[in-house]
């Protein structure tokens, strides 16, 4: 019976004139369903439609059922790139405005912070608390590094099992950290000319990667990461600022580097 | 260099008062043959095209093409410092990131000299196709901004349907429905006539929200002139003593298979 009704709607498809003009070749079927199938052979017909009006107008969807506003399609750019985040959009779409607008306060402010297990307070005042994690694949911390990581361009880090982060947070947003490891060997570099010194020094500390949201830079707070985690990193131990070195420093990681440290050591990660 | 003097500042207010709600930022592309204004509002379904002439300036130069981009807002306030009949110059220098604006009120000699800081607005100047449209509506502007206000107060959106009978607008709210049936006027001579030009008949939705801001235009001619083709944008232009302000707003489509694609 199924197979009949499927061969039928094929047929009257191609043949719809000789189905409607002798309906009493298929007597079992109840008269409901010329109808029907009539009905399903306009829907057929208008699904061409929408193809051929786009060649002027672009359809914009929207869930709702009443009619759907179009957009004027006349060759201008559509997407546009937010100068502040740096994030690139279709400007007439809402789910992308929405998108963006979402992902320019986390970029400007930092993402929300939740204070958990996997993180311990390390120092706090009336307007930030710095928390310690050294578990760093716990979902609510590896999470973050991983928005760090693709803000600063930078590739997976190479760590230890010793690495912790210090994440800087004001009203519940991590607007800043710092992430260490625990290394045995870095090098000089010349800041001036760029080079990297062939001589190898003992180190113990290396920053892997620093990071602070845009609306809270320059405002010291890699400056207090590096200091506190200079005296917590290792347990009763305060290093020198010559222990610790830096590695893929950008520009500005450069000039912290320089700024806080006065000379510049680099390691290489994983070695 | 560009310097163009309008006898009366007051056209310049009507044009800027009238895209001020549609378009935030604009290129004001100064040529030989006048000033052109193109700009897409932000959600991309509404264009605003204009154009002045070098003619209707009592004086014109441009040297130069010059590209001026300017923020609405802005110009709006310095041009609510000049009188309606004062004569007002723009001044701009080739390479300057400035535009001068004088207001001179001829009767007792009081010069008012405003500068605009310039902005550098990424905006390429669009091909408008010219399109002959189905469908030709030339009406007054006073009985389309009225029937637009009215149609508003009921729903969001109105369908403008046009035959060889007349025009129709008719609209569906939650409140209620309306229509408004518009024959063509049987003397073309008249001042406050309406002129149907029909191909094929046409029936559009348009969203009420953009016709009601293109209405502000309502100061700055007699006629409002709508051109209709089905599925293409509708065209509100208003003509100006020496070039027109038009206004596109892409249609609203609505039918059953577009809800079947959004759930991809």
């Amino acid at each position: 019976m199924k197979t009949y009704r499927a061969k039928r709607k094929y047929l009257s498809e191609s043949e719809d004139d000789v189905f409607s003009s002798s309906p009493t070749q298929s007597p079992e079927t109840s008269p409901l369903q010329p109808p029907n199938e009539s009905r399903l052979n306009i829907k057929a017909a208008q699904a061409v439609s929408p193809c051929q009006k786009r060649a002027k107008v672009v359809k914009k969807p929207a869930k709702t059922k009443a009619p759907v506003q179009m957009t004027l399609s006349l060759g201008q750019t559509t997407s546009t790139t937010c100068k502040t985040c740096g994030m690139t959009y279709q400007v007439a779409y809402g789910p992308d405005i929405s998108a963006h607008k979402s992902f320019h306060s986390t970029a400007l402010n930092g993402p929300k912070w939740k204070p958990s297990v996997s993180a311990v307070v390390v120092d706090k005042s009336k307007t930030y608390t710095v928390y310690k994690s050294r578990l760093l694949s716990h979902p609510c911390v590896s999470q973050f590094l991983k928005l760090v990581n693709s803000e600063l361009n930078a590739p997976e880090p190479i760590l230890s099992s010793q690495a912790a982060v210090y994440v800087y947070v004001v009203d519940q947003r991590a607007v800043g950290c710092v992430l260490v490891d625990r290394i045995t060997k870095c090098r000089h570099v010349d800041i001036q000319t760029g080079t990297l010194g062939l001589k190898e020094y003992p180190a113990v500390m290396g920053v892997s990667r620093m990071y602070v949201s845009q609306l809270f830079r320059r405002t010291g707070i890699v400056t207090k990461l590096l200091d506190l985690a200079k005296s917590d990193f290792i347990y009763g131990m305060e290093l020198e600022k010559n222990q610790v070195a830096f590695t893929q420093p950008s520009e500005g990681g450069l000039k912290v580097a320089e700024n806080w440290a006065g000379t510049v050591r680099v390691y290489r990660e994983g070695e | 260099m560009l310097e163009a003097k309008l006898n009366e500042a007051a056209l310049l207010k009507k044009i800027i008062d009238a895209i001020k709600d549609s378009v935030t930022d604009v290129n004001f592309e100064c040529s030989e043959t006048g000033i052109d204004v193109q700009a897409v509002d932000s959600s991309h379904i509404a264009l605003v095209s204009l154009k002045l002439g070098s003619d209707g300036f009592s004086d014109y130069r441009c040297d130069r093409n010059i590209t001026l981009g300017i923020k609405v807002a802005s110009l709006v306030k310095i041009l609510r410092c000049a009188n309606d009949r004062d004569a007002l110059t723009l001044m701009a220098d080739d390479n300057g990131d400035q535009l001068r604006l004088t207001f001179e009120d001829s009767k007792s000699e009081r010069v008012s000299e405003f500068v605009l800081k310039l902005m550098t607005i990424d905006q390429e100047h669009l091909g408008i196709p010219d399109t002959k449209y189905e469908s030709d509506i030339t009406m007054p502007v006073d009985a389309f901004q009225k029937i637009m206000r009215d149609m508003f107060m009921l729903s969001e959106s109105v369908k403008i349907s046009c035959d060889k009978e007349g025009v129709k607008f008719s609209c569906k709210g939650d409140v209620g429905d309306g229509s408004v049936l518009i024959k063509p006027s049987s003397s073309v001579d008249d001042e406050g006539s309406t002129t149907i030009a029909v191909e094929t008949p046409v029936s559009m939705e348009l969203n009420l929200k953009y016709l009601n801001n293109f209405c502000k235009a309502s100061g700055l001619a007699q006629n409002v002139h709508l051109g209709m083709s089905s599925e293409v944008p509708i065209m509100v232009e208003y003509l100006l003593p020496n070039g027109y302000l038009r206004f596109y707003l892409a249609p609203k489509i609505g039918d059953e298979d577009e809800e079947d694609e959004d759930d991809d």
